[in-house]
């Protein structure tokens, strides 16, 4: 078990929760892509955890928003939603990578499937960055 | 009681004069399809066509979902003005708004009893000329056809040439079991290409991670598992709006945005609300507000209402496409008020944090130094959200004073137009310069449009 780095689990912990309360106290109607939107702004805090070795709770995360938006998204979609952020595992050292995989095991236990859309989203990175250099 | 007695009197005159009747409605008939033969001779290129096809009924819903749209965006706008900048319904609302005017749209186009009872005694004339309507439509529904089989062979053409819409073709036919190997042998190919530039083994490694055995048929499972959507009542399918070729296009452009979008059926994808956008130069694009299965909005630009041929390619770090609509500049304003909502609330709860943590640590505690720079990304970030909303504002005044002096250039255009008639040749070619002046001085492409 690698050892968290800079106590970056409290700070991703307060963070979150900072979030999810923005979340709740949301005046307007929560509805699916304003969650999303807030996870999106969110991106760096999941790489920096997975950069600091952490290997955060990515269900229970996503329980979280899902709670504080009064469940009218589903925590699966938050979920995907979180893992679609994650880049290629090019980008870590290997023990990003190793976080990085604890952390898709946990949906893959839960909800299955995320290796697998994972690997067609990298595919499909490779491949649009491959573009891009051709075109460059 | 004056319908009722029209109808007694047509049937009279029908039972006293058949013979008539039946030459006068064949001399109708043949009129109508004669002057419709010769308007379609006249008329050039397909849309027109389909203009010309489309039964006057067909017209007038149009005009009339028109105006409801135009009345709901207005609403909206009228709504959006009245709450002020920092209290204004979101994009859902929106969305609601224009799904309940559709509802209402669809209901008031029903025909009820009363209808179908007038249409029992209605004058023979009139039931010749709706079998001729009827046959029109027929014919354009034919045509229709005809088309989707042309979209059709476009698309294999097309797969044929992309190896990855074909891929997608493949997916979309195989059965369950041939899926099954085809998925488990991507796994096995699938690190391959992942390791292009690392060695990564994302299979290899979640086995390490102490998952044990990875379930691939679950994750099928998961996969085929019906999707929740919108029952035919609220949603629309893509699919049946802009055809299958399209909708591939807009799969492939939503995965530029979206990578995650689940690759198979074309025809999961629910529209659930449309709008009619008035772009500068383009008045033909449409709106159209798309529901994925998985719950993500999406909203789509469609250039050419008629054959829907081109999506508008959208960027997710552009705030804005391309000459936006007054309605997408709102939108945008909208959608970042209550991003800034949400971010000022878990500012306010991260500030808490860090002076909590504070009290209790050192000044170089490292967790201490990470919240705090995460509080300022936060805070940089609202006022970023902030920089954006003032620019869109900017951006839709500036909207507004286009508009304007387009107006003004088109009602400058129409005085033109009156006097070139009343002109001579020469004075004719004198106009026509000055048209061109203006054309250059101003950039005014409508006041050419119109002379």
């Amino acid at each position: 078990m690698l050892e968290v780095k800079d106590k970056y689990d409290e700070v991703f912990q307060i963070e979150m929760e900072g979030w999810a309360y923005g979340i709740a106290n949301y005046p307007g109607e929560i509805f699916p892509e304003l969650v999303f939107r807030v996870v999106r702004e969110l991106e760096g805090s999941f790489i920096a955890a997975i950069e600091h070795h952490y290997v955060f709770n990515i269900v229970e995360v996503a329980t979280m928003f899902s709670k504080a938006a009064k469940y009218l998204v589903h925590e699966k979609d938050i979920t995907f939603c979180i893992l679609s952020l994650l880049p290629p595992p090019a980008k870590f050292d290997e023990d990003g990578q190793f976080v990085m995989a604890q952390i898709i095991d946990q949906v893959e236990k839960t909800y299955g499937g995320a290796l697998e859309r994972l690997e067609k989203k990298w595919r499909w990175d490779l491949k649009y960055e491959r573009e891009k250099k051709e075109a460059a | 009681m004056a319908l009722e007695h029209f109808n007694q009197a047509s049937e009279r005159a029908a039972k006293s004069q058949p013979v008539e009747r039946s030459n006068i409605e064949t001399a109708h008939t043949k009129a109508a399809e004669s002057v419709l033969r010769s308007e379609r001779h006249q008329l050039k290129g397909d849309d027109r066509l389909q203009t010309l096809l489309k039964t006057p009924q067909q017209e007038s819903r149009k005009a009339q979902s028109k105006e409801l749209n135009i009345k709901s965006g207005l609403e909206a706008n009228r709504l959006i003005t009245e709450r002020g900048r920092h209290n204004v319904p979101h994009v859902g609302f929106i969305a609601r708004q224009l799904q309940r005017s559709e509802f209402r749209r669809t209901r008031a186009l029903k025909p009820d009893r009363q209808n179908a009872r007038y249409k029992e005694h209605k004058p023979v004339g009139e039931t010749r000329e709706h079998e001729l309507q009827e046959q029109i439509a027929i014919r354009a529904a034919n045509q229709k056809l005809l088309n989707q089989t042309e979209q059709n062979a476009t698309i294999k053409q097309r797969q044929q040439n992309d190896p990855f819409a074909a891929s997608l073709a493949e997916e979309k036919e195989a059965l369950p079991g041939l899926a099954k190997e085809r998925q488990e042998g991507a796994a096995t190919e699938s690190p391959v290409v992942a390791s292009d530039k690392s060695g990564f083994n994302p299979e290899g490694l979640l086995r390490t991670a102490g998952s044990g055995v990875i379930d691939i048929q679950a994750g099928i499972n998961v996969q085929t598992e019906p999707q929740q959507t919108l029952s035919p009542a609220e949603g629309v399918k893509l699919e049946e709006i802009v055809g299958p070729e399209a909708t591939l296009t807009f799969r492939e452009k939503l995965r530029e945005v979206w990578g995650i979008l689940e690759e198979g059926s074309t025809g999961d994808l629910d529209v659930i609300a449309r709008m009619p956008v008035n772009l500068m130069g383009a008045s033909a694009v449409e709106l159209l507000v798309v529901e994925s299965p998985q719950g993500v909005y999406f909203v789509a630009f469609l250039r050419n209402k008629n054959d829907f041929d081109l999506l508008e390619p959208f960027d997710r770090h552009a705030l804005l496409p391309p000459n936006p609509s007054r309605y997408l500049i709102e939108a945008a304003i909208i959608a970042y008020e209550q991003l800034d909502a949400i971010v000022r609330g878990g500012c306010e709860k991260i500030g808490e944090g860090v002076s909590q943590l504070a009290a209790s640590r050192s000044s170089d505690d490292p967790a201490l130094v990470f919240l705090r720079q995460r509080w300022l990304f936060a805070k940089r970030r609202r006022r970023r959200f902030e920089r954006i909303i003032d620019y869109l504002v900017g951006e839709l005044d500036e909207y507004d004073l286009r508009e304007e002096s387009n107006k003004a250039g088109l009602a400058g255009a129409e005085k033109l137009e009156s006097l070139k008639d009343g002109l001579g040749e020469e004075e004719q070619e004198d106009s026509a310069r000055v048209v061109k002046l203006a054309d250059h001085l101003g950039g005014q492409g409508r006041l050419k449009k119109v002379l």
